[in-house]
């Protein structure tokens, strides 16, 4: 299994998805307590639609990403979302509107439909070093701001009422929480793709509050599974030529199948 | 509507309007919370109710009039507030304990971990509310009143001196209900917490506060249970002919069929 260590490329893509995975399956957790998974789906599609911008213009792709993705956290974070119009709605049309846009956007570049796979599938196996150490110490800041915050974000996630008598202001909390998923997004849509990233986003954090009783024991199951699947799924792509994000997807979904069989074999029990 | 308060007055509303992007639920309200107080807010849903209380805990601005904190009271004015259980999703794994915690993190500051006073702030509050037992249950696991019981150990492990709870008994079961009215009555009469919550079940706070605040459709008559608790009061707030009985030393309201 350790003999795929051998060559720099795969290395490279353990350090950049394994830093992404983990970070993206603590994250994670919030966004399933917090129920908006659809909320992170949709800001992925957007990111993505600004990497395809970025294509297109030939004017770097995560600045795009990022600024397209900080606008959609300026609207999610807003105090009025999902009160005027049904927030399910809303998501739907951004959701369709900005996937269309990012394969329209790259379908006359010179790699039209290339470009359209490796955003959705990603390419994590052309992960430069380079890139690789910056998402890691990227991924690792983002990591110690919410940390740093622990008792916060999770009081804001529970009760913003009481956390607002209490002379937290929810807005601001809230805007920092999706500026810290929107950043993360951004940064990890251009490296593995949309689909593997919305699946670090739910499928580690569903796994966790699947298996254990506390906050703690969740956040821990999500980001190890989170690791155990990219070190895993990466050896299957490498031993029997499959894709690596899909790949790391299927362990993910085979961990979670696990994680429910044994919880419902448990309570039968 | 003139009915003093027992107290100081703590809070005082000074004909205020409420409301939420524009569109008016409450005007000319006015009426104020004396130290000590137990008051109850009865309306029907949509009413307002919790509105009232947004307001007093300073999380929404009126849009006119003024609501007037006591200036010599403020400085030890500590509100406690406990919100409709329904409002916190079930799916946090967190423990009782865990959630009665939370009252302490803004003392703690950013950055940094509840201390040992904290945790003794904690024991004491659910020692209080006497749900110790429950300490370690996850919360989404528990009852309806076992978690009202939890939500108000949580405000008061804030230090309050001023309860204010959002339908604490709502979708109780009989028992439950009269549980946590009793505990609330006792926190009041015992401890001296001044006690603001709001209910749409007319007969249940009745015969539990000293004070009543009765609002239907933009109408509304503050003072003691006696002053508000009558067949003509009722029948000009509601519109419906209404009877009020004593049945074993309490006083029930009876809409004739």
């Amino acid at each position: 299994m350790t003999g795929m260590l051998e060559y720099d490329f795969i290395r490279t893509a353990l350090l950049g998805t394994t830093a992404i995975g983990i970070v993206c399956a603590y994250l994670g957790v919030y966004v399933v307590l917090r129920r908006i998974v659809f909320v992170g789906a949709t800001m992925a599609q957007i990111s993505s639609a600004g990497i395809a911008l970025g294509i297109l213009t030939g004017w770097s792709p995560n600045a795009w990403s990022v600024g397209l993705t900080f606008l959609a956290v300026l609207f999610f974070g807003h105090p009025s979302f999902g009160k005027r119009w049904p927030q399910d709605a809303t998501l739907g049309v951004l959701f369709t509107v900005s996937g269309a846009a990012a394969v329209l956007l790259v379908a006359h570049t010179a790699r039209g439909n290339e470009e359209v796979v490796h955003l959705v599938q990603g390419n994590l196996l052309a992960m430069t070093a380079i890139e690789a150490r910056w998402l890691a110490v990227a991924f690792a800041a983002i990591l110690a701001v919410h940390l740093a915050f622990f008792k916060e974000f999770l009081y804001l996630s529970f009760d913003p009422t009481m956390a607002s008598t209490q002379g937290y202001r929810a807005g601001r909390w809230n805007l920092a929480f999706y500026l810290l998923l929107g950043v993360a997004i951004a940064l990890a849509i251009k490296a593995i793709g949309i689909l593997l990233m919305f699946a670090f986003l739910v499928i580690p954090a569903s796994l966790g509050l699947v298996l254990t009783r506390r906050l703690g024991g969740a956040i821990g199951v999500a980001m190890v599974s989170a690791a155990v699947a990219v070190f895993v799924g990466i050896w299957l792509s490498y031993r029997y030529d499959f894709p690596s994000a899909p790949m790391i997807i299927a362990v993910q979904g085979g961990l979670l199948a696990v994680g429910a069989a044994w919880r419902g074999w448990r309570r039968a029990g | 509507m003139t009915a003093p308060a027992t107290g100081a007055v703590l809070v005082r509303f000074e004909d205020v309007a409420l409301g939420y992007g524009g569109i008016l639920v409450l005007e000319g309200l006015s009426f104020g919370v004396g130290e000590g107080d137990f008051l109850g807010i009865v309306g029907p849903n949509g009413a307002g109710k919790s509105t009232i209380l947004k307001a007093m805990l300073g999380i929404l601005r009126p849009a006119g009039g003024r609501v007037v904190y006591e200036a010599e009271v403020h400085r030890d004015l500590r509100f406690g507030y406990v919100p409709q259980r329904h409002t916190l999703d079930d799916i946090y794994p967190l423990s009782v304990r865990a959630i009665v915690q939370m009252a302490r993190y803004a003392r703690a500051g950013l950055m940094r971990r509840p201390g040992a006073d904290d945790d003794r702030a904690v024991t004491h509050a659910l020692e209080a509310i006497d749900i110790v037992d429950l300490a370690g249950r996850r919360f989404g696991e528990l009852s309806g009143g076992q978690r009202q019981r939890a939500l108000i150990a949580r405000a008061l492990a804030t230090g309050a001196n001023f309860l204010v709870l959002d339908e604490p008994t709502d979708g109780m079961d009989l028992k439950s209900t009269h549980g946590i009215l009793g505990l609330m009555h006792r926190l009041n009469r015992d401890e001296g917490l001044t006690v603001v919550f709001v209910s749409h079940q007319l007969n249940e706070v009745a015969n539990y506060v000293d004070r009543l605040l009765v609002i239907d459709e933009g109408r509304y008559h503050w003072g003691t249970v006696e002053e508000v608790l009558t067949a003509d009061h009722l029948r000009r707030i509601y519109e419906v002919p209404v009877v009020v009985e004593r049945v074993a030393g309490a006083s029930v309201v009876v809409v004739p069929r």
